[in-house]
């Protein structure tokens, strides 16, 4: 038995000695090993930077919500369940994938959801799931305003880095630097009572204060809204412009997006929608061009106030008869009628006066086929035919706008310039970056980037677009106690070849007041709107209006009330047409209308208050066609190759066109046809038709059709450049 | 070697067997047993709740749950102790006792096996009345006793293999197998280990024992692969560093523990592995949370008490006259030798993890009564122990170990 002493003294021995070892000699490497997982170091996250609008009114802001953590060993075995079940009904979670995580011995910490609203997170604390159902701070960015202003702001990821618009251009100032904090805890990562020994203070993220106005843009919106539900359109466009320094104060694209829950599963969508196409897409811009053209060639001295044109309904340049939107012609008339009337032919004049090298000068200085730098992201830079290359037909389209491609907030910038007293400023949208301590980090730079025109040229072209309002296509912009200016603008879209593409307008409209001293510029595109009439006049000019008469009173801008003679709209809805349209001349007003159907909806509604002699568009529930009103209407052209001329003179009548077949008295088949076939002609064209027979080698001097010349073209269709009708009552026909 | 075999009175020696029997009353107690087994109470009662007190929060929103429950198991442990002390330990000798304590085991482990709670796939656990208790705590002195007294009995023909290892090991079949089907290793492992002990001081034959160990050590073997578990604890016991947060996970937290200690410690209540980090630390790796707080110099005064109370424990059984209660004094002192040393090396990581209560300490009252208890059982047979102390290595080795009385 003394044995057994001895044998338990020697393992008590061994024992003490590789005590001994652990606790002197491998104490230190233990003692390293160990410290990791007695501390945690605590991401303390930067709130990310604000974005208000010029007012201090926020738009993007850092929410308070929560993540829902649990640490599966301090659940209890018998909780599991419970906790399991609760958390899935209210977070919407995988219940198997969190019970499985709750039953896992490896996981210390697992996130259940993050981004848990206060209510959810509330309603998880008073469930009383235990010590192993924690409820952590998290930030998610909020934006109070929803939709407004989406594609400007973005989006950011559940982690708060931005995705798209200012919140990813920005990113860099908006982040901030996180902090930590190192504290001691227990098993379960509980903090213990004072035992922090790190903290490294989070540097917040730059605030962000834009030239947005959050009432201008909430105008602007709705506007945009409602202008493409009454015109069925695809999606509408805008933005205003301080004119005196280029600031932006409103600006979007619809349909857009909430950027507090971002379709984030449809990837192509997303993109498309928080696309910002005033800024990225450029267009033909049509008549709203005729501005520039109007300020170069006051500027330049080729023409002047009292210059007189004279217009026949087209105008030959280098042999190629370019029409006005007006087949009869406009005749004689003077610049400001000209432009009252958006003659073709009158501006393709003054370009061709102007000659290519002064006319680009003038392009140029006005910003066109360059980015106008004013940050925002994904800027195109429009499309301007090098004048190397440009021929006198296409100098003269680019007088009215077509041959050339502009984005709409180079043409705001550009008609800013030609308004505001000739100087061009850059257009930008971040006013200042200011960083948590109060240091600016950025500034905008609001000096005028150089002169485009003079300051009498302004005022001239400032002049001409009021009358434009007052008493040309522009009429439906006119606000009462506002002296407003204006051009209407509507041109044809291009399918992806570049051909003129079917029914597809883009109406616009860009108007500034007040107009002897302008302050702002508003312009509205409406895209491929399905109306009987597609017109600037019509589809745009009435929101442009309706903004400018919310924003003006809004921004203190004193009425001047020239026009003192106003109207509140009765109700005509419900009414058949006749009557309504009777009731309306009973109050001064005249009324536009496509289909002799009761009136479903009225623009500018009931009660609002427009001018003496204004016009309201009226809709019924069918938009038929009537062709007896001024406003074109576009056909198809059939394929006549190879009919005779009965079959010929059905083919044209059966989609009202008209022959003109040559000679005069046609034999054999149709050999070419003035337009080509599918190309889009106004209704009632009569068309020229060539007959003859069939040989290889035709005397037509034509080319042939079969093999269209895309360079010379037959007489081009009128379709491509269609301002707003001279006068918006159609009951009154050409003057 | 016979040699071993204890100097112990047969049972049929007369008048020195009865004068060997006299009990010297309760101030021939062994008092520095007594009071150092209180010592050594006290002071886990102070460390377990230096280290269970931030478990307690944290589970049971009570800083005194473990404590105070160990307070209490303390308190009835005296009892126990002091009055089974007063237990004259003859009547263990007796054939009723033995009978109905053997069966009592049995039927208690049956009973285990059937109506106990099963608590981490394992049925330890039986409530009795008001006693929720581990009968396998229990199970273990009473074999000892049986053992004892089965030794004591032939202790002329222990020479024979039948006798010493057979007859034996019939004894602790049935129970061991009702304790394996629990399963409980651990307590399987230190009721073998004490039985071969025991079976060594009841004077088998070394070739014997080294048969019989060869084989313990096969079967163990077998027994260890057979059960992938308690083979992956051979993995983690030899590569702690593979698999820190997984199957290593806890002797890994319990080598932490020591690191941190240090040669002094990081002093009472200082502990950082007692924040949930080391599971158990109010139980099985009590020992560790004691070495971070009181560091190397803490452990080894530790040790030292427990030393003191095996050295103790045997000096009772060596001067004790009664070969019956020589093995039973040596029998607990084996067992409690026994689970100190493999507590300690599980909590050092030398040895694969096993679980098992450091005595005294632990938290837990199946342990700590029953331990106390058996204490109670030494003290009684240390009021039999002659008055003149016996040389712990006596000078001769052969026919000259047995006392002076006897050749005299």
């Amino acid at each position: 038995m003394p044995w057994l002493l001895i044998i338990f003294a020697a393992l008590f021995f061994i024992l003490a000695a590789r005590v001994f070892y652990l606790q002197v000699i491998d104490s230190e490497n233990l003692q390293k090993k160990a410290l990791a997982q007695w501390t945690r170091s605590t991401a303390l996250s930067a709130a990310r930077g604000v974005i208000t609008d010029r007012n201090g009114i926020e738009l993007a802001v850092n929410a308070p919500v929560f993540k829902i953590v649990v640490w599966p060993q301090s659940v209890k075995s018998t909780e599991r369940e419970r906790v399991a079940n609760e958390l899935s009904e209210l977070l919407g979670v995988d219940r198997a994938r969190l019970l499985e995580r709750l039953e896992s011995k490896t996981i210390r910490e697992y996130v259940v959801k993050r981004q848990v609203d206060r209510e959810t997170a509330d309603r998880i604390s008073s469930l009383q799931l235990g010590g192993g159902v924690g409820i952590a701070t998290d930030v998610k960015r909020y934006y109070p305003y929803g939709t407004l202003l989406s594609q400007v702001l973005g989006f950011t990821n559940i982690d708060s880095a931005g995705q798209s618009g200012l919140e990813l251009s920005l990113n860099k100032y908006l982040t901030g630097l996180d902090g930590k904090m190192v504290a001691d805890t227990d098993r379960n990562g509980n903090l213990l009572a004072s035992s922090v020994y790190e903290y490294i203070d989070p540097v917040n993220g730059d605030k962000v204060r834009i030239t947005v106005d959050k009432y201008f843009q909430s105008y602007l919106e709705n506007a945009l809204e409602e202008a493409i539900a009454v015109n069925n359109a695809k999606d509408a466009q805008g933005i205003i412009m301080d004119v005196t320094d280029g600031s932006v104060m409103a600006i979007s694209t619809k349909p857009d997006f909430d950027p507090n829950d971002p379709p984030r599963t449809d990837l192509e969508l997303l993109a498309e929608l928080s696309r910002d196409r005033v800024v990225t897409d450029a267009y033909e811009p049509g008549s709203t061009f005729k501005i520039l053209t109007l300020a170069a060639a006051l500027d330049s001295g080729v023409t002047d106030l009292g210059s007189g044109f004279y217009c026949n309904g087209g105008y030959v340049v280098n042999g190629e008869r370019i029409k006005c939107w007006r087949h009869a012609g406009h005749g004689m008339q003077t610049l400001t009628e000209a432009a009252e009337n958006s003659c073709n032919v009158c501006f393709m004049q003054l370009a061709l006066s102007m000659g290519v090298e002064k006319f680009y000068d003038y392009l140029y200085a006005f910003g066109l086929g360059q980015s106008t730098g004013s940050g925002l992201p994904g800027e195109g830079e429009g499309i301007v035919t090098h004048q190397k290359y440009v021929r006198d037909n296409d100098l003269a389209r680019i007088g009215f706008g077509q041959s050339i491609a502009v984005t709409p907030i180079q043409l705001a910038s550009a008609v800013s310039a030609a308004v505001n007293g000739g100087l061009l400023y850059t257009p930008h949208i971040i006013s200042e970056i200011v960083a948590d301590d109060g240091t600016v980090v950025y500034t905008a730079d609001t000096k005028p980037v150089r002169r485009v025109i003079s300051e009498e040229t302004s005022e001239k072209v400032r002049q001409i677009l009021e009358s434009v309002v007052e008493n040309g296509t522009g009429r439906n912009a006119k606000i009462e106690g506002y002296a407003v200016g204006g051009k209407t603008g509507t041109a044809q879209k291009y399918d992806e070849y570049g051909h003129v593409s079917a029914g597809s307008y883009i109406c616009s409209f860009i108007g500034f007041a007040p107009a002897d001293e302008p302050k702002y510029v508003c312009l509205i595109l409406v895209d491929e709107p399905h109306v009987g009439s597609v017109f600037g006049s019509t589809v745009a000019a009435p929101y442009v209006r309706r903004v400018l008469s919310e924003i003006l009173p809004y921004a203190g801008i004193q009425r001047t009330d020239r026009n003192t003679s106003v109207v509140t709209l009765p109700d005509v809805t419900g009414m058949s047409m006749d009557d309504a349209v009777r009731t309306l001349q009973a109050y001064g007003v005249s009324a536009v209308y496509e289909a002799d159907a009761p009136v479903t909806l009225m623009v500018p509604a009931a009660g609002q208050t427009v001018p003496a002699g204004s016009s309201v568009l009226l809709y019924t529930g069918l938009e038929g066609l009537n062709t007896e009103t001024d406003e074109p209407y576009y056909v198809q052209m059939p394929n006549l190759m190879g009919m005779t001329a009965l079959q010929a003179y059905d083919a044209l009548r059966a989609v009202g066109l008209t022959l003109d077949p040559e000679p005069a008295d046609p034999y054999g088949v149709v050999l070419s046809q003035s337009v080509y076939a599918y190309e889009l002609v106004e209704y009632g064209t009569s068309v020229k038709v060539w007959f003859g027979y069939p040989t290889p080698t035709p005397f037509i001097p034509t080319p042939e059709p079969a093999t269209p010349a895309p360079e010379t073209p037959a007489p081009e269709t009128p379709a491509a450049e269609t301002p707003a009708p001279e006068t918006p009552e159609p009951e009154t026909p050409e003057p | 070697m016979e040699s071993n075999v204890t100097p112990i009175k047969f049972r049929n020696e007369g008048k020195k067997y009865k004068r060997a029997r006299q009990d010297g009353g309760i101030l021939r107690m062994d008092f520095a047993l007594f009071f150092t087994v209180i010592a050594i109470c006290l002071f886990g009662i102070v460390m377990l709740f230096s280290a269970s007190y931030y478990k307690g929060i944290s589970e049971f929103g009570d800083g005194y749950h473990f404590v105070k429950s160990q307070i209490e198991y303390f308190a009835i442990g005296i009892v126990v102790m002091l009055g089974v002390s007063f237990i004259p330990y003859s009547l263990y000798r007796k054939r009723i006792s033995i009978l109905l304590g053997y069966i009592a085991i049995i039927a208690l482990l049956i009973l285990t096996l059937v109506k106990g709670k099963t608590v981490l796939g394992a049925k330890r656990w039986v409530q009795l009345g008001p006693i929720n208790m581990q009968p396998s705590e229990l199970v273990k002195f009473i074999l000892i006793i049986c053992i004892s007294a089965y030794m004591s009995r032939f202790a002329g023909k222990m020479n024979k293999f039948p006798v010493s290892i057979l007859g034996v090991l019939a004894l602790i079949v049935l129970p061991c197998a009702l304790i394996y089907l629990q399963p409980n290793m651990s307590m399987l492992i230190i009721i073998c280990a004490v039985t071969f002990l025991m079976m060594f001081m009841g004077g088998a034959k070394l070739k014997h024992l080294a048969i019989l160990a060869v084989i313990g050590v096969i079967g163990l073997i077998v027994l260890s692969l057979a059960k992938g578990y308690r083979s992956g604890r051979f993995t983690s016991w030899l590569h702690p560093w593979d698999d820190p947060k997984g199957s290593s996970y806890q002797v890994v937290q319990s080598l932490f523990a020591f690191g941190n200690g240090g040669l002094f410690g990081q002093g009472l209540d200082a502990s950082r592995q007692k924040l949930l980090f080391l599971p158990e630390m109010e139980n099985d790796y009590i020992l560790a949370i004691i070495a971070e707080e009181l560091g190397f110099v803490g452990v080894l005064a530790l040790m030292l008490a427990y030393m003191f109370v095996i050295y103790r424990g045997i000096r009772v059984a060596l001067s004790v006259k009664d070969r019956f209660a020589a093995l039973v004094a040596g029998g607990i002192t084996a067992m409690l030798a026994v689970q100190i040393i493999v507590n300690i090396a599980v909590v050092t990581n030398s040895i694969p993890a096993t679980g098992q209560t450091l005595p005294f300490i632990s938290a837990g009252g199946s342990s700590l009564v029953v331990f106390m208890g058996a204490t109670g059982i030494l003290l009684n047979i240390s009021r039999y122990t002659e008055k003149r102390r016996t040389p712990l290595f006596p000078k001769r080795k052969t026919a000259a170990d047995l006392p002076a009385e006897q050749s005299a």
